[in-house]
């Protein structure tokens, strides 16, 4: 189960790369998790194409990068604004920053503070995400590879 | 590329977890709309910022079909025999992410355990829905709307829909009707009229707009069938009547009112004590009626005493002056005899 998630969630960025013009290329791909009853009769969890997508499913952003060019892109930020019909579900490529105000400002979930009615303020959750980023320092000449996150429709 | 699949199988197990909580959202996005989402990244070569690269993905939300149907309340409908346009209702919530139609159906249990308990051992007859047009949860005859099915029901909306009845005369306390409104999803089409039904779409899943069953197994329904059902019920409350008819012998003209005999001339009293059995509905016009034998003449000198009391099964002689002679035969309406309570008629006869 394990290995034919990991599996099944590469082989299209894979395949996709090369593209897109300019040093550095970007591939996103979303799939859909469903959940079947398996051949032993138990439900398993089933990772596909996103054609069949109703509210309550869980998704599955991937996004494929490489440095095409010839010297190190620095500064790299991948940074994705929620669609405002999928909430955040977690799950993700471990150094990802968070905004919980639409890309204000950003940081690891757990220094975000939310406002509230009263004036004050609470601690952000997961569902007040709505703009996930990784930032890398520099990618090397052909150095590649893939972050992922995990959503809901709403 | 070793290490990104490494980091994707601890993100694929983080996820199971994730995912297993339950979605918030009741219906949710609308069918047919479109989750656009673009990705940019941002980056430098040699310290200069460059154009940003995107990349965006569009999906399709599909139709999703999910109905509830539930019981109005949580008791059931306490009915007397033969009463007329007894009321029991249900909910029916449109979980699904579109507008639809819903087609209406009663089907009478035969047997089985009723909504609320005890065994359904009878049916209703002329059967009719209504819809709570005023939205007040209460059937208001003469304002809410007799329908056939629901129309134009918008995602996660709520109708109120009563089942209107007759019950049948005869029955006694405790005997229970069980009814069962069924909700089947139908296109929304035009309104005014019933789509047709809905139908899965058949087949590979498309780009576009597929359609999906999503209703559950819940309360003994089929997942997946596009039609939701649930049961409510009518107990019956009736009165449990009992009449005891006494005598007693108040004088004859012999003996005057000391140990009198039944002899010609003798005067009598008649005490008819009705009671009401415990835990029945109450009473209500109760009307009584005895005709004298030939060989007795009415008092009309002590009349005829109504509503009066029993202490200990002896009948008190007591009540307020009713009732009426005609036709010799005495009659008299007692006000409501309450639950394990009991009314007397009193009245006097001279033996011819």
């Amino acid at each position: 189960m394990r290995t034919s998630l990991a599996l099944l969630a590469l082989v299209a960025p894979a395949a996709a790369l090369a593209q897109t013009p300019g040093a550095v290329q970007l591939v996103s791909s979303i799939k859909v998790e469903h959940v079947r009853k398996g051949p032993d009769g138990k439900p398993q969890r089933v990772v596909e194409e996103a054609k069949k997508v109703v509210p309550g499913d869980g998704l599955i952003f991937s996004f494929a990068y490489r440095n095409a060019g010839a010297k190190p892109a620095t500064g790299f930020v991948i940074t994705d604004p929620l669609p405002a019909n999928v909430a955040f579900a977690g799950g993700e490529t471990p150094g990802a920053l968070y905004s919980v105000d639409r890309g204000k400002s950003w940081g690891p979930l757990a220094s975000l503070r939310v406002p509230t009615a009263n004036g004050g303020s609470r601690a952000a959750t997961s569902a007040d995400v709505n703009g996930i980023r990784w930032a890398f320092p520099a990618i090397p000449p052909g150095g590649s590879g893939q972050v992922s996150f995990r959503g809901l429709v709403k | 590329m070793t290490r990104t699949m490494r980091l994707l199988a601890t993100a694929s197990v983080l996820a199971v977890a994730g995912t297993a909580a339950t979605p918030a959202f009741a219906a949710g996005t609308t069918a047919g709309s479109t989750i656009t989402n673009t990705v940019t990244v941002n980056y430098q070569v040699g310290g200069v910022s460059q154009n940003s690269v995107t990349a965006t993905d569009n999906l399709t939300v599909d139709r999703k079909i999910n109905l509830v149907v539930a019981q109005l309340g949580t008791t059931t409908t306490s009915v007397s025999p033969g009463q007329t346009a007894a009321v029991t209702g249900f909910t029916v919530t449109n979980s699904s992410n579109a507008t639809l139609d819903f087609a209406l159906a009663v089907t009478q249990q035969s047997g089985g355990t009723a909504a609320h308990g005890g065994t359904d051992n009878f049916n209703v007859s002329n059967i009719k829905l209504y819809l709570d047009t005023n939205n007040n949860g209460v059937y208001d005859a003469g304002t809410d709307t007799l329908i056939t099915y629901l129309d134009e029901v918008a995602a996660d909306a709520t109708k109120t829909v009563f089942v209107v009845s007759d019950i049948p005369l005869g029955r006694s306390t405790g005997d229970v009707a069980d009814v069962r409104l069924t909700a089947t999803a139908a296109e929304s089409g035009a309104a005014g009229s019933l789509g047709i039904t809905v139908t899965q779409t058949a087949g590979a899943n498309t780009s576009g707009m597929d359609t999906v069953f999503a209703d559950t197994n819940a309360n003994g329904n089929t997942a997946g069938d596009g039609a939701s059902f649930a049961d409510n019920d009518y107990t019956v409350l009736a009165a449990a009547l009992t009449a005891v008819k006494t005598s007693k012998i108040i004088s004859d003209p012999i003996n005057g009112s000391t140990n009198p005999k039944m002899i010609p001339g003798a005067t009598v009293e008649y005490c008819i004590a009705v009671s009401n059995g415990a835990g029945s509905a109450t009473a209500t016009s109760v009307a009584l009626s005895d005709p004298l034998p030939a060989q007795t003449t009415y008092l009309s000198a002590f009349g005829i005493k109504l509503n009066g009391t029993v202490t200990a099964g002896a009948c008190n002689a007591d009540g307020t002056s009713g009732g009426s002679f005609a036709s010799n035969t005495v009659s008299g309406t007692l006000n409501n005899i309450a639950a394990g309570s009991t009314s007397t008629m009193v009245f006097r006869i001279t033996i011819n």
